[in-house]
């Protein structure tokens, strides 16, 4: 597989324009973390890296693609700051992280990623540099393309630079352990994150207030393992549902499982698994108005798709593919529906 | 057939207006452009929205959607002749859920009616526009609407999962959902601010928020502005987020306190007023906070609300600001920049200095923790030549707010008022990509054409080469 390694986003540029030029498609990729198809070129971030501006006194950065969450957070915490990235996964970059639209465990109390997204460079599949947003905390010029270009997967260019808005850093964190996180989660103030797993619940909380009842409080935030499985699933279904979505993973026998109560969302892990049984668990939650979204593989046949349905506004989706990309240089057929 | 025919053998002859006194009183919204309305339309439902979309494509006649009309930029105002779709019959909340928080309303619902409605569920719709008492969710989504609130808890865009959509070619369709993260391209996070212009939003979940146990509202007096916006850019700057930071001038609290008698300082060169929310003890924290910063900064005194009247009234005096200032002149001119929180005193000294050189009455109330400004200019446009330099002064503050690193509009829209700045912040790629977002929902240009985006924004062809 071909790898190029742009150190310039002229490069990333001119690299998208001659692949256009010769008919070839581009896969972006970040740490890594998301498998490659094969077939294309892949565009690597891994020298894209590093703070473009940082003010503190703004709670506003601007960073680079290949920046790593770890880098990131090093920085930040300098000024006891955060821009609310996933917590576990130290190396994978913020561009990959937006790129995917993937949030963290404390989304309950601070939103998903895509709210704090407020600025990108991107370059779209003509290879033209587009900024769009900027480094302001509220910002409505013109359409928002840096939410858009959130969780698009590279389908409408390449993501090379993003501002975000930053939020201080948790004062007094701590982790309670729940019998029934669900319960718990709803009698505090705006916790941080409410979680069930395999081994137990956990609510978070940030702000100086007591459990109504007698629990087990550690300082610091306490977060689960990631899901390390060859197979690993993220249910996404309306919030009220988490506890009926635990009890049908308890009852296919996940390996690992994180769910997020008041978000929706419930990551799954098997070492082993039946195929029907994921085909009935995806059904589920897109009866419910969700969806089932295969982020490992593992032994799974590749007849199970990743998405499962096609969104109904798949035709609005295929025109800006169109628009942003017409000779589907970048990512091809990333998002459902061939987008 | 007409398409006047046509759309009262759909709605009937009640709710397709186009008398000429109706023509007149809906060619504008509350901003100072006027457009032209070929007939206002009232429909009840998605599905007449619909059809009312299919039979003015058929004419080739633009559509603009409207609200309550409170709009300060000309985003509901047809700049070139078009039926104005009113979208304030679809007023049902229809649902609400309150273990997920959540609620699918109409978006003729009036903003400050929704809170009231969830209050005695402990819940409330975050983003609170001074306009809340007539300004309607769908006039909130369509501009990305903040007010106060939004400091803390986000502008409209944080607040809608998901929208019930009538698009350019009269289908209906929903973007966003009930769960988290639905597959494929968030159509929702672009639909949120699109001032009307990629379809026409019949329906809306909104995320709701839940009542905090505690609040603290603080009124600070100081001698200057400069020591108000300081203030400010040092709460933020030490790691607080209140929840509310709103600073006035000295010209601003005179209006307000000859108005409402809210109990503002006439003798402070500005006041800040700020607001924390919590739990008891991070409310006492926040509080302390403040207080500390704002001593550094030479304020006069900081005064805490004792109770639950005491602080209405201090709100009811912030939002009370613009019909205040209808007391004072005949017609005003109100402003929305934005710029980096740290750039507030810089730019505000500059502000001054425009409607000084200008010999403008100026009144200054603003969303300072998110250094969204809100210079408003009072005049009497009977005065000859006086809206041209109120519009040249207006021109001049944009400029100084871009140059600081900001940009045209934190809250009200771009609409037609500032469609022809955009060039100040983007370049001609930058608006390409926009107007092809724009495209991707509306290639014929029916919605809301004219509006956003200067003519000419797509100026690449399909090869990417310069038309």
């Amino acid at each position: 597989m071909n790898k190029a390694t742009p150190s310039s986003i002229a490069e990333v540029a001119s690299l998208i324009g001659d692949a256009r030029k010769n008919g070839q498609s581009l896969w972006f990729a970040g740490s890594g973390s998301i498998s490659t198809p094969g077939g294309h070129t892949v565009v690597s971030t891994e020298l894209l890296t590093g703070i473009v501006d940082y003010r503190p006194d703004d709670l506003t950065v601007v960073v680079r693609a290949g920046t790593t969450l770890g880098e990131l957070d090093d920085i930040l915490g300098e000024h006891r700051q955060t821009a609310v990235l996933p917590e576990t996964a130290p190396n994978r970059t913020v561009g990959g992280v937006i790129a995917a639209g993937a949030s963290g465990y404390r989304r309950r109390r601070y939103g998903p990623t895509r709210d704090r997204v407020i600025g990108a460079m991107i370059v779209t599949g003509y290879g033209e540099v587009v900024h769009a947003g900027g480094q302001l905390v509220k910002n409505v010029t013109g359409y928002d393309i840096p939410r858009l270009v959130t969780g698009s997967h590279g389908a409408l260019g390449f993501i090379a630079e993003i501002s975000l808005k930053l939020w201080p850093d948790d004062s007094i964190p701590r982790t309670l352990s729940a019998v029934d996180p669900a319960v718990l989660g709803s009698q505090l103030y705006q916790p941080t994150a409410a979680l069930e797993t395999e081994s137990g619940g956990f609510v978070y909380v940030s702000h100086v207030q007591h459990p109504p009842l007698d629990w087990s409080v550690s300082e610091g935030f306490d977060w689960p393992d990631p899901i390390d499985e060859p197979v690993v699933v993220s249910a996404n279904v309306p919030p009220r549902l988490v506890v009926e979505a635990v009890s049908h993973v308890r009852d296919i026998g996940a390996t690992r499982f994180i769910a997020q109560h008041g978000v929706g969302v419930v990551d799954v892990g098997w070492k082993e698994i039946d195929e029907a049984r994921i085909v009935g668990l995806r059904k589920w939650a897109e009866l419910c108005g969700g969806s089932l979204v295969i982020r490992r593989r593992g032994p799974l046949d590749g007849s199970l798709s990743r998405w499962g349905r096609t969104p109904g506004s798949v035709d609005i989706q295929l025109r800006l593919k169109e628009l942003f990309d017409p000779d589907r240089v970048c990512n091809p057929g990333v998002l459902p529906g061939g987008v | 057939m007409t398409v006047i025919e046509e759309l009262i053998a759909l709605l009937g002859p009640e709710r397709v207006r186009n008398h000429p006194l109706d023509l007149v009183v809906f060619a504008k919204d509350s901003g100072v452009k006027k457009g032209e309305v070929v007939a206002a339309v009232l429909p009840e439902t998605a599905r007449e929205v619909a059809a009312i979309v299919r039979i003015a494509r058929r004419y080739d006649t633009p559509i603009v959607p409207r609200g309550a009309g409170t709009g300060l930029a000309g985003g509901a105002v047809p700049a070139v002749p078009g039926l104005l779709v009113m979208l304030t019959r679809l007023n049902q909340v229809h649902e609400v859920d309150e273990i997920a928080r959540t609620a699918w309303v109409g978006p003729g619902v009036i903003n400050l009616d929704l809170s009231k409605q969830l209050e005695p569920l402990g819940l409330h719709f975050a983003p609170d526009p001074s306009s809340q008492q007539a300004c309607t969710i769908g006039g909130n989504v369509a501009t990305n609407a903040g007010g106060p609130h939004c400091l803390a808890d986000g502008t409209t865009v944080a607040h809608v999962l998901a929208a019930e959509l009538v698009t350019a070619e009269g289908d209906i369709i929903t973007v966003g959902g009930e769960a988290p993260d639905q597959p494929g391209l968030d159509l929702r996070a672009v639909v949120v601010g699109s001032e009307g212009t990629l379809g026409i939003v019949t329906k809306v979940l909104v995320r709701l928020t839940e009542n905090a146990p505690d609040v603290a509202t603080i009124l600070i007096g100081f001698p200057s502005i400069e020591g108000a916006a300081a203030t400010v850019s040092g709460i933020i700057a030490s790691g607080l987020i209140p929840a509310a930071l709103e600073i006035m001038d000295h010209p601003m609290v005179e209006a307000v306190e000859n108005f409402v008698h809210a109990g503002y300082p006439t003798d402070a060169g500005a006041v800040l007023l700020a607001e924390v929310t919590g739990t008891a003890a991070s409310v006492e924290e926040g509080t302390n906070v403040i207080r500390s910063v704002a001593n550094r900064h030479d304020a006069m005194f900081a005064r805490v609300a004792t109770d639950e009247s005491e602080r209405a009234l201090l709100w009811k005096g912030r939002k009370a600001a613009f019909g205040a200032v209808a007391q004072t002149a005949p017609d005003y001119y109100l402003h929305d920049t934005v710029v980096p929180r740290t750039a507030l005193v810089d730019v505000m000294a500059k502000i001054y200095e425009i409607g000084d050189r200008y010999d403008l009455m100026m009144l200054n109330v603003f969303h300072a923790g998110d250094g969204n400004l809100h210079p408003l200019i009072a005049f009497d446009a009977k005065e000859p030549g006086m809206l041209d330099r109120v519009q040249a002064a207006a021109r001049e503050m944009v400029e100084v707010s871009v140059d600081a690193g900001g940009s045209l509009s934190g809250e009200h829209g771009i609409g037609l008022e500032k469609r022809d700045l955009m060039h100040l912040v983007f370049s001609d790629i930058d608006l390409d990509a926009q107007a092809r977002v724009r495209d991707a929902f509306d290639d014929a240009g029916m919605m809301n054409p004219s509006t956003v985006l200067p003519e000419g924004s797509r100026c690449f062809d399909a090869n990417g080469v310069r038309l």
